[in-house]
């Protein structure tokens, strides 16, 4: 940060820069002035010449001035911790500045919101002055653990441990003009209010937290196909063409690219449910408490969103990450980062489902095969027969006396985690579902050791064919005396029972 | 001359964009061409095409995670805060 002082009156992103006044400015937005209007810039010196930085003193009756150059979302994250300083000092007047100060706009505790480069006299009017840059950036072992709106708060002296999860979400204030603005142009597109709005972040500012393109596509297809359901791809301007690539020709897809910052704020108090990578979409829709679903890569989902409610964080589980690398490039294991193809557009559609039907009570119509109840009547007397048995990938069916085994991280299973030991060692039954990938070949095998003898191996496939009836017969036969086989050309479902020798 | 300076700054992240591909780009280039010369350094002999094909494979030996497929090792984890706060 500069102070630099001005000579001769210019005018740049709609601040005018008068002559013998000064003004704070990051180093390389001085390098660009120097560069085209040089003649017009006089001496500059460092900040800390002029900087009485904030360090947890009493505010009462003090005037305190804040600021940082950008990141949308980490303003989000200044907003909460402005409210619960205001709290505090409720007599301190504060001010802040920055270059993107939209998601501050409105806010009652602030007497004052300035852009970036801002006139070094308000060094003078103020007390303290608090800048705000490197704090979640910087990479500190605290910044890996904690919750981004709780490092500002130490920052800012204030211990957040006391303070209610409620109190640290960022929090909007719209103007009536701006809801106005928001109807009149949801309701030119065309979108009713009966339709279920989806929001769709297509990027960050980072390639780094960026979701694949192609999956991206292949969530936005899906949701879009579903009845009463539209959904919003979100951007700037420069992302037009990846805009109308997500677009194809879908009437129920709409391109949100055209507007500023605030407009984009403003239009999420419309969505039903917002789907973004790690930017300040999730903040935003954190902040008005929309269902959301975080797609996470290079940071931990829950030192981002831990205070949302609604929301799910989907993170990927690998060795290199969370790597909390911040940079505006690529992967260094290529791009988009590799740890993205842990999160599958099937994880993030039923993520989906999975808070449409909290707040709804109804489902996707995607999900409709995976919600299918199998038809095992013609074998349930072995089940019903004995206590307590085992049901391998039930999706979304539970037995009413099995315990469930799903890895499926969405649905309720009884056990989610296959890694974990399980309690019984032999069962009166095991009914194994619909899961033949090869990585769960060995699922399969173990679960048939499962059956005490006496009792009773029970395979059921959804979407099967002939040639893998007779195979999956013939195994099944090996190992059990087959009481029940059968194969509907009509549904192609299998249905095989077989009971362990006594 | 607003606008200007917005082109100027533009053209500069721009740059600065392309000069970062190009950055990671090197990084990758370097990295396989250090794992090139050792391969042939032990071996004295490489068939064609072979480092190519089996390249994802020693960048999992290498760095450890990313799988023969392209896919990196690992599984999905999920969180429910909404759950929590429910209650």
């Amino acid at each position: 940060m500069r102070v630099v002082e001005v000579k001769k009156i210019f005018e740049n992103c709609g601040i005018k820069f008068l002559p013998g006044h000064s003004y704070v400015m990051a180093e390389d937005i001085e390098a660009q002035y120097r560069a085209l209007v040089g003649d017009a810039l006089g001496m500059s010196y460092p900040i800390e010449t002029i900087y009485k930085p904030y360090k947890g003193q009493d505010l009462s009756g003090k005037k305190l001035l804040v600021f940082r150059t950008g990141g949308i979302g980490d303003l989000c994250f200044l907003n909460g911790a402005i409210r619960i300083l205001k709290k505090k000092f409720p007599t301190s007047s504060l001010r802040a500045a920055s270059a993107c100060k939209q998601p501050l706009e409105n806010l009652t505790e602030l007497d004052a919101l300035y852009d970036m480069p801002f006139d070094a006299e308000l060094f003078k009017e103020t007390d303290y002055q608090l800048f705000f840059q490197g704090i979640i950036e910087g990479g500190s072992d605290e910044s890996k653990r904690t919750h981004a709106v709780d490092m500002f708060l130490s920052y800012f002296g204030i211990d957040g441990t006391h303070i209610p999860d409620e109190e640290k979400v960022p929090r909007l204030t719209f103007t009536k003009a701006e809801i106005d603005w928001c109807q009149k142009t949801i309701a030119g597109w065309g979108i009713k209010d009966t339709d279920y709005v989806i929001g769709v972040q297509m990027e960050t500012s980072a390639p780094l937290r960026n979701f694949p393109k192609e999956k991206m596509k292949a969530f936005i297809d899906v949701l879009s196909k579903e009845p009463n359901t539209k959904v919003v791809v979100i951007g700037s301007e420069q992302h037009d063409m990846i805009g109308n690539f997500f677009k194809g020709g879908s009437p129920n897809i709409f391109v949100a690219t055209k507007f500023n910052v605030r407009q984009s704020i403003v239009l999420c108090t419309r969505y039903n449910l917002v789907i973004a990578p790690d930017s300040f979409i999730i903040q935003i829709a954190g902040a008005l408490d929309k269902p959301l679903v975080g797609l996470y890569g290079p940071f931990p989902s829950e030192v981002r969103m831990k205070y949302f409610k609604n929301s799910i964080g989907l993170d990927p589980s690998v060795p290199c990450a969370p790597c909390y690398k911040h940079d505006f490039r690529g992967c260094v294991k290529g791009f988009p980062s590799p740890c993205f193809t842990q999160i599958s557009v099937d994880d993030v559609l039923q993520a989906a489902d999975l808070l449409k039907f909290k707040f709804t009570g109804a489902h996707f119509t995607f999900m409709a095969p995976l919600m299918r109840e199998p038809n095992l009547q013609e074998v349930s007397q072995y089940m019903m027969g004995a206590d307590k048995g085992l049901c391998f990938f039930p999706g979304r069916y539970k037995p009413t006396n099995a315990v469930t085994v799903d890895p499926n991280p969405f649905v309720e299973a009884d056990i989610n985690d296959l890694a974990k030991e399980l309690r019984r060692d032999s069962v009166p039954f095991v009914l194994y579902m619909n899961e033949f990938q090869p990585k769960y070949q060995p699922v399969y095998a173990n679960s048939k050791n499962m059956v005490r003898p006496g009792g009773f191996y029970i395979v059921y496939v959804r979407e099967g064919n002939e040639q893998f009836y007779q195979e999956i017969k013939r195994d099944i036969g090996g190992s059990f005396v087959l009481l029940f086989t059968k194969f509907d050309p009509g549904t192609r479902e299998i249905l095989i029972a077989g009971k362990k020798d006594l | 001359m607003a606008d200007n300076l917005d082109i100027l700054r533009l053209q500069i992240n721009q740059q600065n964009q392309v000069l970062e591909q190009y950055r990671t780009e090197m990084y990758n280039a370097t990295l396989r061409f250090n794992l090139l010369q050792k391969i042939l350094e032990d071996r004295g002999v490489l068939v064609k095409g072979e480092f190519d094909s089996r390249w994802p494979q020693y960048l999992r030996s290498d760095i450890g995670v990313v799988g023969p497929d392209g896919m990196m090792d690992g599984s999905l984890k999920v969180s429910k805060y909404w759950e929590k706060r429910a209650a």
